[in-house]
């Protein structure tokens, strides 16, 4: 059984509405985010967007990535995902931990 | 005629309305060496002017999207064995085999284009639409930044807008192997890999699956005449600049030939 302080690892691979794959890789720590890395086909401009989303998602608990996700995004295209895709994304790693 | 020779870009632009690019009907290149030229063409946009660069490759390369895992998406060993290079582009998407293709890409300002990235592809892959027309095929834009023909996808688009510019490259099929790009593929088994395969072979086409017999210049010579039809450009055949050579020689080595780029996410 894990603690809360457990480390645990998830990933998960979401295929969005539309086609285009989300896959992520995080380390836990109970239910919250250690590391984070989110690969996939998708499309976002300025594309170094994705490091601010990652590196805001460290230290973050599991139920509050969709405030976390939607700073980062402000004010980004993103093309054939949502924010919102990302953080199933996300709570689907969190949920395929072990 | 001195006075006509002094005319500038934007008196000719006056004159006719046709907007001037700078057309290279470059050769088939390496993969560290077509992101680099396209790179570098980007960066010296205000410099050289807008510029429409038709290309291919050789050897034969996997492209990976921006936000893609070169470890995850490519099979390295298989890469390496059939002498297949691999890079990652500056643009996002996914995964892409350049083989019997002509890839295409387009430098010119944000102001050419609309604001939203969305709505430009449509604006872009027109120049994609009429060269298949030329070529023979009722083909049609069918977003996000594809062009099918028959229903089925005949070429696949990027953008990304940096340094002042707009930049969009893409693939027109020429020919299409769908194992051989699977073998080259990381898949999660082998029963998807062959699910995947029969997916891929019934939603994509090329030249020659269409019935269109035609080598790579007259493809070449398709799409530049396309691009022109469907932007309203005047294109003057060109070759790159030295400056643009030495950027790219650099960004050959140190950024797209080297794994702290290719292998970053």
């Amino acid at each position: 059984m894990e603690t809360t302080r457990g480390i645990s690892e998830g990933n998960a691979v979401y295929k969005v509405a539309g086609g285009k794959m989300i896959k992520v890789r995080a380390r836990f720590a109970g239910d919250v985010i250690e590391d984070i890395r989110i690969s996939g086909d998708f499309f976002l401009h300025p594309e170094e967007v994705i490091e601010d989303v990652e590196r805001s998602l460290r230290g973050v608990r599991i139920h509050e990535v969709e405030k976390a996700v939607a700073d980062a995004l402000r004010g980004v295209e993103c093309v054939g995902v949502s924010p919102s895709d990302f953080c199933t994304a996300i709570r689907m790693a969190h949920e395929a931990r072990k | 005629m001195a006075g006509e020779q002094a005319l500038s870009c934007a008196e000719v632009m006056r004159m006719d309305g046709r907007r001037e690019v700078r057309l290279i009907l470059d050769e088939f290149r390496p993969a560290a060496r077509n992101m680099a030229i396209d790179e570098a063409v980007l960066r010296h946009l205000s410099e050289s002017g807008p510029t429409l660069r038709i290309y291919g490759w050789k050897p034969p390369a996997v492209s990976i999207g921006y936000f893609q895992s070169m470890s995850e998406e490519v099979d390295l060993d298989a890469a390496r064995a059939r002498g297949v290079d691999v890079v990652r582009r500056i643009t996002g998407g996914g995964a892409v085999y350049h083989r019997w293709e002509a890839t295409y890409s387009i430098v010119i300002p944000p102001e050419w284009v609309p604001g939203r990235v969305l709505d430009s592809y449509r604006v872009i892959c027109e120049g994609i639409v009429r060269a298949l027309r030329e070529l023979g095929l009722n083909a049609s834009f069918a977003g996000v930044n594809d062009v099918v023909v028959n229903g089925r996808k005949i070429s696949g688009s990027a953008q990304t807008r940096r340094f002042g510019g707009v930049l969009q490259h893409g693939t027109l099929l020429m020919d299409v192997d769908v194992e051989e790009m699977f073998s080259l593929l990381r898949v999660p088994s082998e029963k998807v890999r062959d699910k995947m395969i029969k997916s891929v072979k019934d939603r994509v086409t090329s030249l020659k699956s269409e019935g269109v017999d035609a080598d790579f210049r007259r493809v070449a010579d398709a799409l530049a005449r396309g691009f022109a039809e469907a932007m309203n450009l005047k294109l003057v055949e060109g070759t790159l600049t030295e400056k643009e050579m030495s950027l790219a020689r650099e960004l050959e080595v140190e950024k797209y030939g080297n794994d702290a780029w290719n292998f970053r996410r």
